[in-house]
């Protein structure tokens, strides 16, 4: 922590990535030279618990964040130099697993006295199953999907985060929190924010909500070439969150980096995933962003303040993850003139044999690569392509239904138009996601302490 | 314009839902964006995708708007059959949206300092359309769909191949003696010529840079291509009398000059409405109709129409009304009960078989199809178009237009006077005896759609024949004192092809 000029306390904090998969490079770079209080690690999308808890089913010591391991050899050892401490939500649906890892690296290491957390109880399926609650999407009933449910966890708040800072955690290691709580709950333990101070827990929250994206608001998403040039992606650094006690946020970058922290990268993330500004729900506050002021106070330095907030919810909400089914796909590509014409006569073809074979599907989608597969043909555009490729996907009760439409564009080769070539077919079980809300008293966060 | 000129943009998805932020790069275009960039527009934007409701959150503090976009991402992330299943790419898609220019606006470097040069591709001013020079016109009739707004003609799944006959080979006389094909095309600055007899293609040659796959400026050509489409109507029972009242169509024309006159007078040009199609002057009406529509101002053209006198009883009396066809538009448009370019599109553009996607113009951004100038469309389906013509309107056996509509079409409902060949000497110059349902009748009895600079579909339907001349004719401040008039020398051209292809049932 920096004590500025006038005896305020500014705590910063650096995102060292923004999902389970982004790069590791800038986080080591801010471990280095960010002067960082803490380190916080967001990976944890909607559906990537889903994928977790299958990965726990094979093996009760897996189901944790995949790059957990690669992240913890490479950062320990500059946390051991620097002092920072680590957040995150890598643990997804096993962190005792990984805090088990975590010490074991540690121990490989030769890093003796490191505290790890382990924060658990967001797991709600046998609460979840006995309740009669509803989907928030769809306004089904829980139990129309109960023999296909693979996870339910809900969004916890600061309390566990704050417990295991209490007991001098060098690493917290959580499963499902909100996004915005891995960075809340820092600042609520640094400056000893009253949990009924809402005005600074919403200003709490849009830091975390600022930074959970890493790259997001330092040039990344963003670059429109002509008309929001961004230099240097390659090189992209991740943001640092400057806070003042007061809860004045800056939002910054390291010297040397590429990207950009400007009044419209900060826009951009400020309205990234959020409905109503005025109703940001979180597990400890309702944020209200609406009268936030964005003012560029700096070279890559943002100042935005003015978040408010109002009493928590009475609920949390749980994601639910339940297998629905398959999606089987084929891809296959057509060039020169008439190419859109072959892959739509291609396309013709497979619908056909679909219905000839009693291929029993669910939904089908049939798109042409170049022309109309993203926004469809009021949108797409009407200019003839040099190359076209075409995409069938369906979504099936069956592994074995989607494999037959994958062959079905594979079976183009010889039987389709003229010089189809390049084809590639997938087949994935679907997890889907959806909401409900439990009473919070049925979830509560618990903190166990591993040592190095 | 683009909306991309004016904000920027980022999508997120939680679930089944997606939300749009919009953030102009001026904040001072705020109250603008506020005004053009309402939730009903960006739900008309995304029908297709978009199947719940579209709420706009407004952030006046910062300038930006936040839209929330219900049952957009085709089940959600996990469950969507899309290849973009976050929806990633929609903030592209809200910033391809036309919206007006905000008020006093100019273009801006909007490049930072020290950014990278970027190549940028200048257009042609579109409020100049009729005043360019020859190098803009080459160019710039290819890319009317990049100037103003559009809607596009879609054609069907899979092309209707031409059938090719063999090179017609010809020479024709001028002032300065014989001339090639070669020469007709240089000397007349064509971009494309189509000759078609007996339903087999016999000449194909573009110039001036065309490519097939160009949809060139229709100019007025495209007003015979509407009214066909009334007749298309007529026979499918969504109009229900050439004599019925324009305004039981477009019921707002009340208490105007428009009140008494019929389908079959704005087919024919004979509402009696006065109006002046100079179009040298820019005061005249023909100059602040296309002034409406450069600005795109929805309802512009409407409040202008709405505002002419009468100047002669309806049915009496001939004149050349840009604003009489756009009106037929609106007729369409109330009648088929769906935009007039995807009737187009299904009841000729796909039985024809087309092969590119053609384009009307809009009066406004997502507004009424412009029914009497400036569409885009491909040789070869001007081509097509012309041989469904001589097909009667039958396709595969499957009648389109009504029995004998070509014949109503092609009689004079009116024949030029010494006075109107006096005071349009295109009259003279192309030959052209009287006027029908919005075809020019030429002296030899051929149905021809006539526009500007040079645009012409001929369809002698005695000969099987059918000619199109598509081409970038120099206007009067940019030709020389001595030179030949271009629309006469198409007419001998077009007695040549008649000539050296002989007379029909060969």
């Amino acid at each position: 922590m920096i004590t500025t000029d006038n005896g305020s306390r500014i705590v910063r904090l650096g995102a060292g990535a923004g999902f389970a998969r982004d790069r590791i490079e800038p986080a080591l770079d801010l471990a280095r030279r960010g002067k960082l209080d803490y380190l916080i690690f967001e990976c944890l999308a909607e559906r990537t618990i889903a994928l977790a808890q299958q990965q726990k089913q094979k093996s009760p010591e897996l189901g944790y964040d995949p790059m957990f391991e690669a992240r913890m050899r490479a950062v320990l050892p500059i946390q051991r130099e620097q002092g920072f401490r680590i957040v995150t939500n890598m643990g997804a649906v096993n962190p005792a697993a990984a805090g088990r890892l975590a010490k074991a690296i540690a121990e490989e290491l030769n890093i003796s006295g490191l505290r790890i957390a382990v924060v658990e109880g967001d797991d709600v399926l046998p609460q979840v199953k006995r309740s009669s609650t509803r989907f928030l999407e769809t306004g089904d009933p829980l139990s129309t999907r109960s023999n296909e449910l693979i996870a339910a966890n809900a969004y916890l708040g600061v309390a566990g985060i704050c417990e295991a800072l209490e007991a001098e955690a060098d690493i917290v290691i959580c499963g499902r929190v909100s996004d915005p709580a891995l960075f809340l709950g820092p600042l609520v333990h640094e400056f000893g924010w009253s949990m009924t101070d809402w005005d600074r827990l919403g200003t709490g929250t849009l830091v975390g909500h600022m930074l959970e994206c890493a790259g997001q608001v330092t040039g990344g998403y963003f670059a429109d070439p002509g008309y929001k040039d961004v230099a240097d992606l390659g090189h992209l650094g991740f943001p640092i969150g400057e806070v003042s006690a007061a809860g004045e946020l800056v939002v910054t970058k390291l010297p040397g980096t590429g990207g950009c922290v400007t009044a419209a990268t900060c826009k951009e993330q400020l309205i990234y995933e959020i409905h109503d500004p005025r109703a940001y729900y979180q597990p400890d506050v309702i944020a209200d962003f609406s009268e936030v002021r964005i003012e560029e106070v700096g070279q890559d330095r943002v100042r935005l303040t003015g978040a408010k907030g109002s009493p928590r919810p009475a609920d949390l909400k749980v994601s639910v993850a339940y297998r629905d089914g398959y999606i089987g796909e084929g891809q296959i590509s057509y060039a020169g003139a008439g190419a859109a014409a072959k892959a739509r006569l291609a396309g013709d073809i497979v619908r056909q044999r679909l219905a000839l074979a009693k291929v029993d599907i669910d939904e089908l989608k049939i798109d042409l690569i170049g022309i109309d597969s993203l926004h469809g043909n009021n949108l797409g555009g009407s200019a003839e392509p040099y190359e076209v490729r075409l995409r069938v996907a369906a979504r099936v009760k069956t592994q074995t239904l989607a494999e037959a439409v994958a062959r079905e564009v594979e079976s183009l080769y010889t039987n389709g138009p003229a010089g189809g070539g390049g084809v590639a077919h997938l087949n994935r079980e679907v997890i889907a996601v959806q909401s409900v809300l439990l009473p919070r008293e049925q979830a509560n966060a618990v903190v166990t302490i591993l040592e190095a | 314009m683009k909306l991309r000129e004016l904000a920027h943009s980022r999508t997120g998805d939680k679930g089944n839902r997606s939300n749009i932020s919009l953030i102009p790069y001026d904040p001072t275009h705020y109250q603008h964006l506020r005004e053009e960039v309402t939730a009903e527009r960006v739900k008309a934007h995304f029908r297709d995708i978009v199947h719940g409701a579209v709420e706009r959150y407004e952030l006046p503090l910062i300038h930006s708007f936040n839209f929330v976009l219900d049952e957009a991402l085709g089940g959600g992330v996990s469950r969507s059959l899309s290849l973009d299943t976050h929806g990633k790419a929609l903030s592209s898609a809200l910033l391809e949206m036309d919206v007006s220019a905000p008020p006093g606006y100019a273009p801006k470097h909007r490049v930072a300092a020290g950014a990278v040069a970027t190549p940028t591709a200048h257009l042609p001013k579109a409020e100049d359309f009729l005043l360019w020079p020859p190098n803009v016109q080459a160019y710039g009739y290819r890319i009317v769909d990049k100037l103003f707004n559009s809607r596009p003609i879609r054609k069907g799944p899979s092309p209707r191949p031409l059938r090719y006959g063999h090179q017609l080979e010809l020479s024709y006389q001028t002032a300065n003696g014989a001339c090639s094909i070669a020469d007709f095309i240089d000397r007349n600055a064509l971009s494309g010529l189509l000759v078609l007899k007996n339903g087999q293609v016999v000449l194909e040659q573009y110039g001036l840079g065309l490519l097939p796959s160009d949809r060139w400026s229709t100019m007025s050509t495209v007003k015979s291509i509407t009214a066909t489409l009334v007749g298309v109507a007529l026979y499918d029972g969504a109009i229900h009398s050439l004599d019925d009242s324009v305004t039981k169509y477009v019921p707002s024309l009340l208490g105007s000059a428009y009140e008494e006159v019929t389908v079959k007078h704005l087919l024919t040009m004979t509402s009696g409405v006065a109006w002046n199609e100079d179009y040298t002057d820019k005061q005249s009406d023909v100059n602040r109709y296309s002034k409406s529509l450069a600005d795109g101002v929805p309802g512009g053209v409407f409040a202008l129409l709405k505002a002419l006198a009468r100047e002669h009883e309806a049915g009496t009396h001939w004149r050349y009304n840009s604003g009489d066809t756009f009106l037929l538009g609106a007729v369409l448009r109330s009648a088929i009960c769906m935009p007039v370019a995807d009737y187009l599109s299904r009841k000729i553009w796909q039985p024809c078989g087309m092969e590119f996607d053609a384009f009307y113009t809009l009066e406004s951004p997502d507004g009424l199809e412009i029914g009497g100038s400036r569409a885009g469309i491909a040789l070869r389906d001007f081509g097509r178009f012309a041989q469904f013509m001589l097909d009667d309107g039958v396709v595969d056996g499957k009648r389109l237009l009504p029995d004998g509509w070509n014949d109503d079409a092609n009689r004079h409902a009116y024949t030029f006077s010494d006075a109107d060949r006096a005071l349009m000497p295109q009259i003279a110059s192309g030959a052209l005896a009287g006027y029908g349902y919005s075809w020019w009748i030429a002296a030899d009895g051929a149905m021809t759609a006539v526009g500007f600079a040079g645009q012409r579909i001929y369809i002698n339907r005695a000969e099987r024949l059918a000619i199109v001349t598509l081409g970038a004719f120099p206007q009067p401040g940019y030709r020389g004192p001595d030179e030949h008039d271009r629309v006469a020398e198409v007419v001998a051209f077009t007695e040549a092809v008649k000539s050296a292809l002989g007379s029909s049932g060969a």
